[in-house]
C-alpha cells in the first residue's frame, strides 16, 4: 500500500474514533423500578433563553407528550402550581425535601424538573434554523433522589439549509422532536 | 355518562324558543301574526374583544336591522341600554341567570342575542364576529351559536377581481350571514354549519382517556383560556370558539359562558397558572357539569401569516382526572403547496378549524345525531332581505320602517 493511502486511512480512522466517543448524556438509576411510577408532576421549567414563553411552551409539549405515551398520568399544570404554592417552592429546581413534600401534596410518584437552554432561531451566514436544547431530571418523591436525567438538542442550521437557503422545520416541530428524543431515552 | 343537569329541560327550552320563533316569524296563510305572538329577542351591545377601538354601535345597528328584516322581533338600542343601566349590568359578553331573569321581566323577551366582535381591521379589511342566542330563563341555556370570520382577500379570484376592499362591506356580509343563520335555526331548528376541518389543522400532541369512549351525553363548562399572548382577550376568544364547536356535537351540552363566569366570580376562582383540580371540582359541582374544559393560548396573531397556538385539557368531575389533553399550533399557510390556494387569512378562521379538529378528535358520542334535515327554504321576503342586505349600507337605517314591514318566514 502506498504511503499516501496509508495516511488517508489513518486520518479517517482517527476521525471515526473521535466521532465514536460521544459522551453519554443520560443518567438512569439502576436500582429504580420505573414501572412503579404511575403519576408524575412536571414542574415549570427553568428558562435560560431570551423568549419569555419558551419554558412554558416546552413544558406544555413535554407534559402532553408524556401523558400521551399512556405509561404515566401527568398531574395538570394548575394542580402542580397549587401544590408548589402550598409547598412554598421558591425555585423550579427543588431540593430533596421539597420533592418529597410536593409528592405528598400532589400524590405523585415522581417529579420532573427541566431547563430550557436554547429556544429560537439561529443563523449561519444567510441560512437560519430553529434550535431547541433542554435538560430534564426526574426525582423520586419517596426519597427525593434524582433517578433519571437526560438532555436533548435538536434543530440548528442543516447542510440542506446552507445549500438551498431553506429555513428548516418550524420551532414547534423541533420542540416536538427534542421532547420525543427525551421520551425515547426514558422509555 | 349522563347529563347532570336536566337535558330534557334544555331540549324543551330550545323547542319552545324554536316554536315561538317559528310561530312569531312563521307564515299564517301569508298574514303576519300579531306582534304579541312573536318571540322577542334582546340584542345586547356587542362585546368588543378586538383589543382596540371598534365600531360596536354600527355592528349592533347592522345586526338589529338584519334580524328585523328576517322577521325577528328585536329589542335593542336605547331600550336595552336603559335596561342595563337601570339594573347596573355592565358586562354584555355573556348572559348570567340574573340578567336573563331581569331581561325576561323588564323587556318581555324570550331570548338574548350576545354578540362578540373579535376582529375588526380596516386595512387590510378583516372582521370576525361570533353571535349566540341564550334563553331568557332563570337558568339561561345556549340555544344557538355561529360565527363569521372574513378577510378582504379571502376570495380574490382571477386577477383579484373578487377582493373586497372595505371593511364595511365585510361587516355587512358578516351580520347578514349571522342573521340568516339565526333565522334558519329559528325556522327549522337547524344548527349552523361548521367551519371547514382538514387534517392540516389537527392537534399535534394528544392524550385521550378511555373515559371518553361511549361517554354518552355529557355536559361541559368551558373556562376562559389562560392568555399568554400579547393580544388582549385571546383567552375569551379561544374559549368562545370551543363553545361554538362543542355546541355542534349533539351529545354535548355546553353551558352558557355567562353562567360559568358568574360562578367564577362567585367563588373567586383565579387561575394564573392553570386550573387546579380543586377548582375544577368546585366549578363542576356548582355548575352541575360532567367536564370542565380549560386551556392556554400562546399565540393568536394576525400579523402577516395568521398563527394560533394553544393547548386544551378536559377534567372529569367524578375522577378529577384529565381525560383529554392536546397541544395545537398551526399557521394560515400550513399545507398550502400551490400558490395561495387554501390559505387561511384570519387567526379566527384558523382557530375555528383547529378547535373543530380538537373537538372531533375528542370523539364524543354522536349517536344522538338526528337525521339531517333538509335546509328550510326561506320565503321570498327573507330571500329578498338577503339580496337587499347585500346592497344596503350596513349602518342603521330607518329601522322603524322596516319593523313595520316585517313578513314571516314560511317553515
Amino acid at each position: 500500500m502506498r504511503p499516501r493511502s496509508l495516511t488517508a486511512l489513518a486520518v479517517a480512522a482517527a476521525l471515526a474514533a473521535g466521532c465514536g466517543t460521544a459522551r453519554k448524556r443520560t443518567y438512569t438509576d439502576g436500582e429504580m423500578d420505573f414501572g412503579s411510577v404511575r403519576t408524575v408532576a412536571v414542574l415549570p421549567f427553568t428558562n435560560l433563553t431570551r423568549d419569555n414563553l419558551a419554558a412554558d411552551r416546552v413544558r406544555d409539549v413535554f407534559a402532553n407528550a408524556l401523558l400521551a405515551t399512556g405509561a404515566v398520568y401527568v398531574v395538570p399544570q394548575g394542580e402542580v402550581a397549587r401544590g408548589a404554592q402550598q409547598a412554598n417552592l421558591a425555585s423550579p429546581s427543588p431540593t430533596p425535601d421539597e420533592v418529597m413534600k410536593l409528592g405528598k401534596l400532589l400524590k405523585a410518584d415522581a417529579v420532573i424538573a427541566g431547563v430550557v437552554r436554547e429556544y429560537g432561531e439561529v443563523k449561519s451566514g444567510t441560512s437560519t434554523g430553529s434550535l431547541v436544547s433542554l435538560t430534564v431530571q426526574m426525582f423520586e418523591t419517596s426519597t427525593g433522589k434524582i433517578v433519571w436525567s437526560a438532555a436533548s438538542t435538536k434543530g440548528g442550521v442543516t447542510v440542506t439549509a446552507r445549500l438551498f437557503g431553506s429555513s428548516g422545520p418550524p420551532l414547534n416541530a423541533v420542540t416536538e422532536a427534542a421532547v420525543d428524543d427525551l421520551l425515547e431515552k426514558l422509555f | 355518562m349522563t347529563c347532570s343537569r336536566s337535558c330534557s329541560s334544555r331540549a324543551a327550552v330550545a323547542l319552545v324558543v324554536a316554536a315561538a320563533l317559528a310561530a312569531g316569524v312563521g307564515c299564517a296563510g301569508g298574514r303576519p301574526r300579531p306582534r304579541e305572538e312573536r318571540l322577542r329577542v334582546a340584542l345586547l351591545p356587542p362585546d368588543n374583544l378586538t383589543g382596540g377601538m371598534a365600531p360596536v354601535r354600527e355592528v349592533e345597528a347592522a345586526l338589529e336591522l338584519a334580524l328585523a328584516r328576517r322577521g325577528v322581533d328585536v329589542v335593542a338600542g336605547d331600550q336595552v341600554s336603559l335596561f342595563l343601566a337601570a339594573n347596573r349590568l355592565r358586562y354584555t359578553g355573556a348572559v348570567d341567570p340574573l340578567m336573563a331573569g331581569l331581561a325576561h321581566e323588564a323587556l318581555g323577551v324570550d331570548g338574548i342575542v350576545v354578540t362578540s366582535l373579535e376582529l375588526y381591521a380596516a386595512s387590510p379589511p378583516r372582521i370576525a364576529i361570533v353571535a349566540r342566542l341564550v334563553s331568557a330563563t332563570a337558568a339561561p341555556e345556549l340555544l344557538w351559536i355561529d360565527g363569521v370570520a372574513r378577510a378582504g382577500d379571502d376570495t380574490k379570484g382571477l386577477l383579484g377581481l373578487g377582493a373586497v376592499g372595505s371593511v364595511e362591506q365585510l361587516r355587512s356580509e358578516a351580520v347578514n350571514a349571522l342573521a340568516s343563520s339565526l333565522a334558519r335555526f329559528a325556522n327549522g331548528g337547524r344548527q349552523p354549519s361548521q367551519c371547514e376541518g382538514g387534517i392540516r389543522f389537527g392537534p399535534r400532541v394528544t392524550f385521550r382517556s378511555t373515559w371518553l369512549e361511549g361517554s354518552g351525553t355529557v355536559s361541559v363548562a368551558v373556562l376562559p383560556f389562560l392568555n399568554q399572548t400579547k393580544r388582549k382577550n385571546a383567552g375569551e376568544i379561544l374559549a368562545l370558539e370551543f363553545v361554538r364547536q362543542l355546541s355542534a356535537v349533539p351529545s354535548v351540552r355546553v353551558l352558557e359562558p355567562g353562567a360559568v363566569r358568574a360562578d367564577l366570580l362567585r367563588f373567586r376562582v383565579v387561575y394564573a397558572d392553570g386550573v387546579s383540580l380543586e377548582n375544577s371540582r368546585l366549578l363542576a359541582a356548582a355548575l352541575d357539569v360532567d367536564l370542565v374544559l380549560s386551556g392556554t393560548v400562546r399565540e393568536l396573531s394576525d400579523a402577516g401569516t395568521p398563527r394560533v397556538d394553544f393547548s386544551a385539557a378536559l377534567v372529569e368531575k367524578g375522577s378529577k382526572q384529565v381525560v383529554w389533553q392536546s397541544t395545537s399550533y398551526s399557521t394560515g399557510t400550513d399545507g398550502v403547496v400551490l400558490f395561495d390556494f387554501g390559505t387561511i387569512r384570519t387567526s379566527h378562521a384558523l382557530a375555528c378549524r383547529m378547535a373543530r379538529k380538537v373537538v372531533e378528535e375528542m370523539g364524543f358520542d354522536d349517536r344522538r345525531r338526528s337525521a339531517p334535515r333538509a335546509a328550510p327554504a326561506l320565503d321570498a321576503t327573507t330571500a329578498a332581505a338577503d339580496r337587499a342586505s347585500q346592497n344596503s349600507a350596513p349602518a342603521a337605517q330607518s329601522l322603524q320602517k322596516t319593523q313595520g314591514q316585517q313578513a314571516p318566514i314560511t317553515p
